[in-house]
C-alpha cells in the first residue's frame, strides 16, 4: 500500500501523507510538551496563570535563547508582528490541550490587534491532576531535564518583569527588533539562518563580567533579561 | 538630500516640427506649480517634446543598458555618449535637418538656477548658466556641475534618476518591481555621496572579476577538453592517459553542471522565501479569521449556556468552528452541526433541554448568528490558501534542498578529481615530456581561478558587510517612503495595498554567497486573495494597477528624497489602461502631487484618445484663469499631420471635448481665485 492510500486531512484540510502526518503528530507532540513545559515553569516563577501573549514570547525567548544552552529552537522563525510574537500553529496545540483537560483558561475574551487581526485573549494555566504525570516523565529523561531545566530558567529570568513590560519586551529584543526585518516579514535565527543577535548578545556577557568570573547559563539568561529591562526602560524614559 | 530639477520653462525656436504661429513662432511653455498638460494626436510630436526635455538635462550622454531598456542587472552604470544616429534623433524629423533649432531649459535645482541651452541638430550645449553665471562651455563642465547640484556623485546617477523618477516615459519599466534600478535609486537618493560612491566602486569591481573568473574558467574548460584529445592519441602511457582523459571528460561536464546550479540557486531561494511568507501569512491571517468566527460563534453558545464554566464554553466554540474535537482530533460535522441546531432551537447544549424560559442576552446571540456564515465563508478562504501555500512552501523547500545537495556533490566530485588528475599528472613518463607540461599548465590555471574565487569571496565577504550597514541607515527612511507610498496608492486603489521594506538576497556576478541588497516590495489584496498576498512582478497585477503602484513609488521617493520636498514628474501618455472609475481616482492621486502650494511640477501627454483620465485631470488641474498657460495645444503649435489636415473636423470635436472640462471643477476654481 502507498502512503498516498494512507493520507488523510489535518487540521486544514490538506491530503497528508502517511509520513507526512506522522512527521506532523511528533511536531505537535513535542510543541505540545514545551507547551506544558512554559506553563509549569511560569507556575515555578509566580507569574501563572499566564496570558497569552506572555506565553507566546516566552515560547519564542525558549527558541531564540535556545543557542545559550546549547539547545536547538523548536521553531527557528516566527512572522514578525506589531504585537510581539504569536505562533498559530502553537496556538492550535494550546487549543488541543485545553480540550485534553491538561490546561485551563481563564478571562477568555477575543481582541482585534496592532496588525488588525482578531486573536484569542485570556489567561492559561495548568491543571496539575493530568499534567502532573507527564512532567514527571518527561523530568525523569536526560534531555528533558536539561531542556526543563532551561525553560525553569527562562522563566525565572523574566518573571522579574512585569506583565506589561513582558508585553513589550519583544520590541528590544535583539532579534525580533532587528530593524532590517519589518514588520510581517520573517524572523529568521535558526531555520535556514543561523544569525541569531539575541543569543550573541547573552553570551557575549561572559566578556563583560570581571576576569575570572563566568556567568552561568542560568546568569547569562538572567542578564539578557535584565539587559531588555533596561533598554525598554530607556526607551520609555526618551 | 538631493535636488531634483524643478522645471521653470522650455523654449524651442527655429525647430520644423513646432513653428507656432505668426505672432507667436516656435514653442514657449511655462511650467508653473501644478499641472501642464501637453495635448495633441499622433505624429504631432508629444513624444518628442518630452524627449528634447530630457535630452536637454543628459545631452548627449545615456546608460547604454537603459538606452536599449534591457534590464540594469549587472549592467554598468556608468554615462557614454550616445551614438551619432541618437544624436541626431531631432534632426532626422525635419526637413532642414534642424540647422538653426534650438531648445532653452530653464529649471532649479534646490536654491539655485540653471539655464541650458542647446542645439538640437546634434545636442550641442550653446549655453550653460548657473544663477545666471556663464559656465565654462563643454559636456564634461556641465556632466560636473550638474552632478553637483543634484547631489550625485556621477552622471550615471543622474541619469538613472531621469528615467527612474522624473521622466515616465511610453516604453517604461517599473521601478517597484525592478529591484535592480530600485537598489540603485535607493543607493544615491538616501545614502552620503561617499558611501553611494563606495557602493558602485566595490560592486563594479567585483563583477569585472567575476567576469575575469569566469572568462578564465572558460579558457580552464576548453583547455581540458583539448589536452584530453590530445591525450587520447598518445602512445605510451595508455592507462594513465585514458584515466586522465576520462577524468577531464567527467570534471568539463560536471564544472558545466555546476555552473548552471549557481545560475539557478537565486531564484529558487526567492521562490522558497516566497513561499515561507506566504505561508506564515496564511497561518496568521486563518488564526484571525478563525478566533472572529469563534467569538462569534462562543457570544451565541455565551448566551444560553446555563454553566459558566469557560473552559467548557471554550471546547464547545472550539468544535463548532472547526468541526474538529480537540480531545481526539477526529471531523464531527454532524456533531457541530447537532449543536449549530441546538443553539437555533434555543436547546442547552449539553443535554438538549429547552431554554426558551432561561433569560439570554438575545441581542448579542442575534448578532452573531447573522456574522456567523460570513466568517464561515472568510475561514473557508484562508484555509484553502493557507493549504496552497504549505504545499508551495513544501515543493519549493524540497527543490532549493536537491539543488543544494546536487551542488554539494558535484563539488566533492570536481575536489577529489582535481586532486587525481594532478595526481596522474606526475606518473606521466618522461617521453611524455610537452603532455605533462600541458597537463602542469592546466594545474596552474585551475589554480589562479581557484585564487580569483578566494579574492572574490573575500571582496563579497566585504561588501556583504558594507550593504548590511547600508540596509541599516537606510531602513530609517523606510517609513517615511512607506508612508508616502500609502497616501498615493491608497487614494488610487481599492484593494489594500502595502510598500514592505524586505532586502533581496541576490548574488553579485553569478557565483558566490547571496548578498542582501536594500528593496522594496508590493503587498496587494485582490478578489481572489483573502488577504493582502506579495506582487513579485508587474504581472502579477492588473494593468492599471501596475502603473499607479508605481507611480506612488516614484512620486514617494521623490518626496521623501529631496531636500525641498519639490519635484516635476514628466508622464507620457498615462490613460492607456485605466477604466472610467480608476480614471477619476487617477487624476485625483496625480493632483494630490500636482497641488499647486506643494510647488511640483507635473507634466502629462496625451494624444486625445478615448478615457476620463485627462478631463479628469483638467476638472482638477486647470481653471478658467490659467488654461492657456497649463494647456499646450499642439494642434495649433506643432506641423500639422496629414491625418490632422484631413480630419481637422474630427480632431477639433475630440479636443474640443476634452477642454470643455476647463474650469468645470467651481470649488476649485473659486478658491484657486482666492
Amino acid at each position: 500500500m502507498s502512503s498516498i492510500d494512507n493520507a488523510h486531512r489535518d487540521h486544514y484540510g490538506m491530503i497528508r501523507t502517511s509520513i507526512q502526518a506522522g512527521e506532523e503528530r511528533w511536531a505537535s507532540l513535542r510543541r505540545r510538551i514545551r507547551l506544558i513545559m512554559l506553563l509549569h515553569a511560569s507556575e515555578s516563577a509566580g507569574i501563572a496563570p499566564i496570558g497569552i501573549l506572555q506565553l507566546h514570547l516566552l515560547a519564542y525567548l525558549s527558541n531564540v535563547l535556545s543557542p545559550v544552552w546549547e539547545l536547538r529552537p523548536l521553531d527557528g522563525k516566527v512572522m514578525k508582528r506589531r504585537g510581539g510574537p504569536f505562533y498559530p500553529v502553537l496556538q492550535h496545540d494550546l487549543d488541543k490541550l485545553i480540550s485534553q483537560g491538561l490546561v485551563l483558561i481563564t478571562n477568555l475574551g477575543y481582541k482585534k490587534d496592532n496588525d488588525n487581526r482578531w486573536r484569542l485573549d485570556g489567561d492559561f494555566y495548568l491543571n496539575h491532576n493530568f499534567a502532573d504525570p507527564i512532567i514527571r516523565q518527561y523530568r525523569n529523561y536526560e534531555d528533558g531535564y536539561y531542556l526543563a531545566t532551561f525553560i525553569d530558567e527562562l522563566a525565572y529570568a523574566f518573571s522579574a518583569l512585569s506583565e506589561e513590560d513582558l508585553q513589550y519586551i519583544a520590541s528590544e529584543d535583539a532579534t525580533y527588533a532587528d530593524q532590517l526585518t519589518a514588520f510581517g516579514n520573517v524572523v529568521d535565527f535558526g531555520e535556514w539562518r543561523t544569525l541569531n543577535y539575541s543569543a550573541n548578545v547573552a553570551n557575549y556577557f561572559e566578556h563583560l563580567l570581571p576576569s575570572g568570573t563566568l556567568p552561568t547559563l542560568g546568569e547569562k539568561l538572567h542578564l539578557y533579561a535584565r539587559h531588555l529591562y533596561r533598554r525598554l526602560y530607556e526607551t520609555r524614559s526618551r | 538630500m538631493i535636488n531634483i530639477p524643478v522645471l521653470t520653462s522650455l523654449d524651442i525656436t527655429d525647430y520644423g516640427l513646432f513653428p507656432g504661429n505668426q505672432d507667436n513662432p516656435g514653442m514657449h511653455v511655462l511650467f508653473t506649480p501644478g499641472l501642464t498638460l501637453v495635448l495633441g494626436a499622433n505624429g504631432l510630436g508629444k513624444t518628442t517634446l518630452i524627449t528634447i526635455l530630457y535630452r536637454m538635462l543628459t545631452g548627449p550622454s545615456d546608460i547604454p543598458a537603459l538606452a536599449w531598456n534591457f534590464p540594469l542587472g549587472s549592467a554598468s552604470l556608468r554615462a557614454a555618449t550616445i551614438s551619432s544616429i541618437q544624436r541626431s534623433i531631432f534632426s532626422q524629423r525635419v526637413v532642414d535637418g534642424a540647422k538653426n533649432a534650438s531648445a532653452r531649459l530653464i529649471a532649479k535645482f534646490g536654491d539655485h538656477s540653471v539655464v541650458i541651452e542647446r542645439r538640437l541638430r546634434d545636442l550641442q550645449l550653446i549655453d550653460f548658466q548657473i544663477d545666471e553665471v556663464k559656465q565654462s562651455p563643454g559636456e564634461e563642465i556641465f556632466q560636473q556641475k550638474v552632478s553637483e547640484l543634484v547631489g550625485v556623485w556621477s552622471f550615471g546617477d543622474w541619469i538613472l534618476l531621469l528615467r527612474h523618477i522624473v521622466f515616465y516615459f511610453e516604453d517604461r519599466r517599473a521601478l517597484v518591481w525592478d529591484p535592480t534600478a530600485q537598489r540603485q535609486l535607493l543607493r544615491f537618493l538616501f545614502l552620503p555621496i561617499e558611501v553611494a560612491r563606495r557602493w558602485t566602486e566595490e560592486e563594479r569591481d567585483i563583477l569585472e572579476l567575476d567576469s575575469q573568473m569566469r572568462n578564465l574558467r572558460a579558457v580552464v574548460y576548453k583547455e581540458t577538453r583539448s589536452v584530453a584529445a590530445a591525450d587520447s592519441k598518445a602512445e605510451s602511457a595508455q592507462d594513465t592517459l585514458a584515466e586522465m582523459r576520462e577524468l577531464d571528460e567527467r570534471q568539463a561536464a560536471d564544472v558545466a553542471q555546476r555552473e548552471e546550479l549557481d545560475e539557478g540557486f537565486a531564484d529558487l531561494e526567492s521562490k522558497r522565501q516566497t513561499a515561507r511568507h506566504r505561508m506564515l501569512n496564511a497561518e496568521q491571517e486563518r488564526e484571525s479569521r478563525y478566533r472572529k468566527l469563534e467569538h462569534a460563534r462562543l457570544m451565541a453558545i455565551e448566551a444560553r449556556f446555563p454553566d459558566r464554566s469557560e473552559s467548557a464554553r471554550y471546547i464547545l466554540a472550539q468544535l463548532m468552528t472547526s468541526s474538529e474535537c480537540l480531545f481526539c482530533g477526529s471531523k464531527v460535522p454532524t456533531i457541530a452541526a447537532e449543536l449549530e441546531s441546538r443553539i437555533s432551537a434555543r436547546k442547552c447544549l449539553i443535554c438538549g433541554s429547552d431554554l426558551a424560559e432561561v433569560t439570554t442576552d438575545s441581542d448579542s446571540a442575534g448578532f452573531a448568528d447573522s456574522q456567523v456564515s460570513e466568517y464561515i465563508a472568510a475561514l473557508q478562504a484562508i484555509e484553502a490558501e493557507l493549504v496552497e501555500a504549505r504545499h508551495a512552501l513544501r515543493e519549493a523547500e524540497a527543490e532549493y534542498n536537491n539543488l543544494i545537495q546536487k551542488g554539494a556533490e558535484l563539488d566533492k566530485a570536481i575536489a577529489e578529481r582535481t586532486a587525481r588528475l594532478e595526481e596522474l599528472a606526475k606518473r606521466l613518463p618522461p617521453e611524455e615530456a610537452e603532455r605533462l607540461k600541458r597537463h602542469e599548465e592546466l594545474v596552474i590555471l585551475r589554480r589562479r581561478v581557484e585564487a580569483m574565487q578566494a579574492d572574490l569571496d573575500t571582496k563579497r565577504g566585504a561588501f556583504k558587510e558594507f550593504l548590511q550597514e547600508v540596509n541599516r541607515s537606510l531602513i530609517a527612511k523606510a517609513q517615511d517612503i512607506q508612508n508616502a507610498f500609502n497616501l498615493y496608492a491608497k487614494g488610487f486603489l481599492f484593494d489594500d495595498c502595502d510598500l514592505t521594506w524586505l532586502p533581496r538576497s541576490e548574488r553579485l556576478g553569478q557565483s558566490g554567497e547571496m548578498i542582501e541588497f536594500p528593496a522594496f516590495q508590493v503587498d496587494l489584496g485582490g478578489s481572489n486573495f483573502p488577504s493582502p498576498v506579495r506582487r513579485l512582478g508587474p504581472q502579477q497585477v492588473s494593468e492599471s494597477q501596475r502603473e499607479f503602484i508605481d507611480l506612488a513609488f516614484r512620486m514617494a521617493l521623490m518626496e521623501v528624497a529631496t531636500a525641498s520636498g519639490v519635484g516635476t514628474l514628466v508622464i507620457d501618455a498615462p490613460e492607456s489602461s485605466l477604466d472610467a472609475v480608476f480614471s477619476k481616482r487617477a487624476a485625483e492621486v496625480l493632483m494630490l502631487f500636482a497641488q499647486r502650494e506643494k510647488g511640483n511640477r507635473l507634466i502629462v501627454t496625451s494624444n486625445l484618445s478615448e478615457g476620463g483620465l485627462i478631463p479628469d485631470l483638467i476638472k482638477l488641474g486647470v481653471s478658467t484663469q490659467d488654461d492657456e498657460r497649463r494647456i499646450i495645444d499642439l494642434f495649433s503649435i506643432a506641423e500639422p499631420t496629414r491625418a490632422t489636415k484631413e480630419m481637422e473636423t474630427e480632431y477639433k470635436t475630440a479636443l474640443y471635448n476634452i477642454t470643455k472640462h476647463v474650469g468645470s471643477n467651481k470649488q476649485d476654481e473659486s478658491e484657486s481665485d482666492k
